[in-house]
């Protein structure tokens, strides 16, 4: 079972790395779609993570801008722990507490001297997969309504004949806007969208982490049970060895 | 079966799940098909326009309209029990059967969000019917054979004539082979037919840069038929070959034992399903691009067609060569008469024209054929 621990001990550590990393990546995104991107021959992206820091790149066949500001400066509000963006803190919380718990699967994975506390352990790494599966779908209920209260999506203006987007546009954490039926665009698509807008890398880690670790706290609770009947199994039959010896 | 670990199909099965893992997570983070293409460009008229000048192509990992939203997740779920049924299949062999069941279905699906880059779904297939087989007879397992097949193992090829499940296991490869070059040339060909016939600009644009994928149920008719004819095809080039190696060179052979080898060495016919995610701008769809995979596959069938014929009559190269130039130049005319002239919907078909170049090469073959000294007798 040596190797099954060595795979184990790798799933736990990829699935730390993207929890970890998920804290400084993205977590929500407002992106030109597909079609604008091979229409236009340019590319806009506006990255909002969970620090409540904006990044937003325009690459256009004549300009390339890059700017990265704070959230507050995106609203109305001058208070930088304004209510709205509450939940930013508590899913950056939900992730370090997920990311906390996750650690004992590793230190019992590398030290089999704790192999006794294994059935806890896997425990744990239950309740760490619970909490980051938490902090991602609360994070996806509740982006929308704050972003559609934002002064403005951006802090970098898109040229003028591109399909305007409002925060009012914002309507749930996967949505787009489309193409208007009057937009040159149409020459190429028939019908198709401007504006995309999803959860981004970070968000994806924190749900791919919370997979993983499900997976290797399922894998070691069910590994230790297979290892229990084993043991009662050649139990049984040494108990049966004796007896046959004694006749 | 034993409780012995199938490692060689667990090993199989979790890097396929591995790679369609990644592939899964990249296509939602993108929230559309992951495409690499030939080239950039400027405006898409440079490449689908009425004036496009530039020959361009791409390999699309993901169907439109699959992959985006809660699509992503559903895949990603998947992929962590393709992980999970991986692990617990080294963990529990016992159960190999149902965990390869869902191995398999789960590769297949796969396919949709771009099959862990393609590579990952075949390995998921391959150790799931590897791991089917059970760990105590895996060597004698259907997909260790196709895989053995493919690469040319010449201890594989010898001992056909002595494996009695040779013949049953080698027409399942040929089915197979050709469900998958039947499902992949099928659906180029409608989709270039799509392409090459649009009415207007936003067909192609769809197809080929945001990775639609139109289907039609005349498609499993293509596969269907594609079945049948490469039967044909199988029945006939093993007769030529047996014909050539008992009637002429009075070697003592089964048909049965040639009919193995020549269906074995189809196997390399089935990556044709790689056509499903590439596609090109009307300068390469009609010709270059089907050409080149059917080139590349045909040419690894002849070397493993070779290889198969050289280990089982325990013949020399030249001999081999030799046998290969007269059943080469029979099939060939066979093939150009018969074969070619059928009209298959959404099938790729090639035909060598004008008939004065096709008995150009049959007369190159039959002259190889002396050369290598095909019909004396030691």
């Amino acid at each position: 079972m040596k190797r099954l621990n060595i795979l184990l001990l790798i799933l736990t550590l990829v699935a730390i790395i993207f929890a970890a990393t998920s804290i400084i990546l993205p977590w929500w995104s407002l992106s030109l779609s597909a079609e604008a991107k091979i229409i236009l021959n340019s590319d806009f992206r506006v990255d909002y993570g969970l620090l409540k820091s904006v990044r937003a790149t325009l690459a256009t066949q004549t300009a390339n801008q890059s700017m990265t500001v704070e959230l507050i400066n995106l609203t109305s509000q001058k208070d930088p722990n304004a209510d709205s963006f509450k939940f930013m803190d508590t899913t950056l919380t939900l992730v370090i507490v997920g990311l906390a718990l996750s650690i004992p699967l590793v230190i019992a994975m590398i030290m089999p001297q704790l192999s006794r506390y294994r059935r806890y352990i896997a425990i744990i790494g239950y309740l760490s997969s619970v909490i980051l599966f938490i902090s991602s779908f609360y994070f996806v209920s509740q982006v929308a309504g704050p972003i559609s209260q934002l002064s403005s999506l951006t802090p970098i203006s898109t040229p003028t004949d591109w399909v305007r987007i409002s925060p009012t546009d914002i309507t749930g954490a996967w949505g787009s806007k489309a193409i208007p039926p009057t937009s040159p665009l149409l020459v190429w698509v028939n019908s198709g969208n401007f504006w995309v807008w999803q959860p981004s890398l970070g968000w994806y880690l924190a749900f791919s982490s919370a997979l993983l670790i499900a997976l290797a706290s399922l894998t070691l609770h069910l590994n230790l049970e297979l290892e229990k009947k084993q043991e009662m199994a050649q139990e049984h039959r040494m108990l049966g060895a004796e007896e046959s010896t004694n006749r | 079966m034993s409780e012995q670990k199938p490692k060689f199909a667990f090993v199989l099965a979790l890097a396929g799940a591995a790679l369609m893992f990644v592939n899964a997570l990249l296509v939602g983070t993108n929230g559309a098909p992951l495409t690499i293409s030939s080239s950039g460009f400027q405006s898409p008229g440079e490449v689908i326009g009425t004036s496009a000048t530039q020959s361009w192509f791409r390999i699309s990992f993901g169907f439109r309209g699959f992959i985006e939203g809660a699509w992503s997740l559903f895949w990603l779920v998947t992929t962590i029990i393709m992980l999970y049924c991986a692990i617990r299949l080294y963990m529990k062999p016992t159960e190999h059967q149902i965990l390869c069941y869902i191995i398999a279905t789960l590769s297949i699906l796969g396919i949709i969000y771009g099959g862990g880059f393609i590579i990952g779904a075949i390995l998921g297939v391959l150790g799931a019917g590897i791991g089917f087989a059970g760990s105590s007879d895996f060597e004698n397992s259907f997909f260790y054979k196709i895989i053995r097949a493919a690469k040319l193992d010449p201890e594989f090829y010898k001992g056909l004539s002595n494996d009695k499940n040779s013949l049953k296991h080698a027409t399942y490869a040929l089915v197979f082979a050709n469900i998958l070059s039947g499902i992949g040339s099928g659906v180029y060909s409608y989709n270039a037919q799509r392409i090459l016939n649009a009415s207007s600009q936003a067909i192609p644009f769809k197809i080929l840069f945001l990775g639609e994928m139109p289907l039609d149920i005349s498609i499993v008719g293509t596969v269907v038929i594609n079945i049948g004819l490469a039967m044909l095809k199988w029945m006939t080039l093993s007769v030529i070959i047996y014909f050539i190696t008992v009637g002429l060179l009075e070697r003592k052979q089964k048909l049965s034992n040639i009919a193995s080898v020549v269906a074995f060495a189809y196997v390399p016919v089935s990556l044709q399903f790689v056509m499903l995610f590439i596609l090109a701008n009307k300068s390469l769809i009609g010709f270059t691009l089907p050409f080149y995979t059917f080139l590349i596959t045909n040419i690894w069938m002849i070397l493993a067609l070779m290889r198969g014929v050289k280990q089982s009559l325990e013949t020399g190269l030249g001999k081999t060569l030799g046998i290969f130039c007269v059943s080469g130049a029979i099939y060939l005319l066979v093939h150009e008469t018969f074969f070619a002239a059928f009209d298959i919907q959404n099938a790729i078909r090639f035909t060598i024209q004008p008939q004065g170049v096709l008995l150009m090469i049959v007369s190159c073959l039959l002259i190889g054929a002396l050369l290598f000294e095909t019909f004396t007798k030691h």
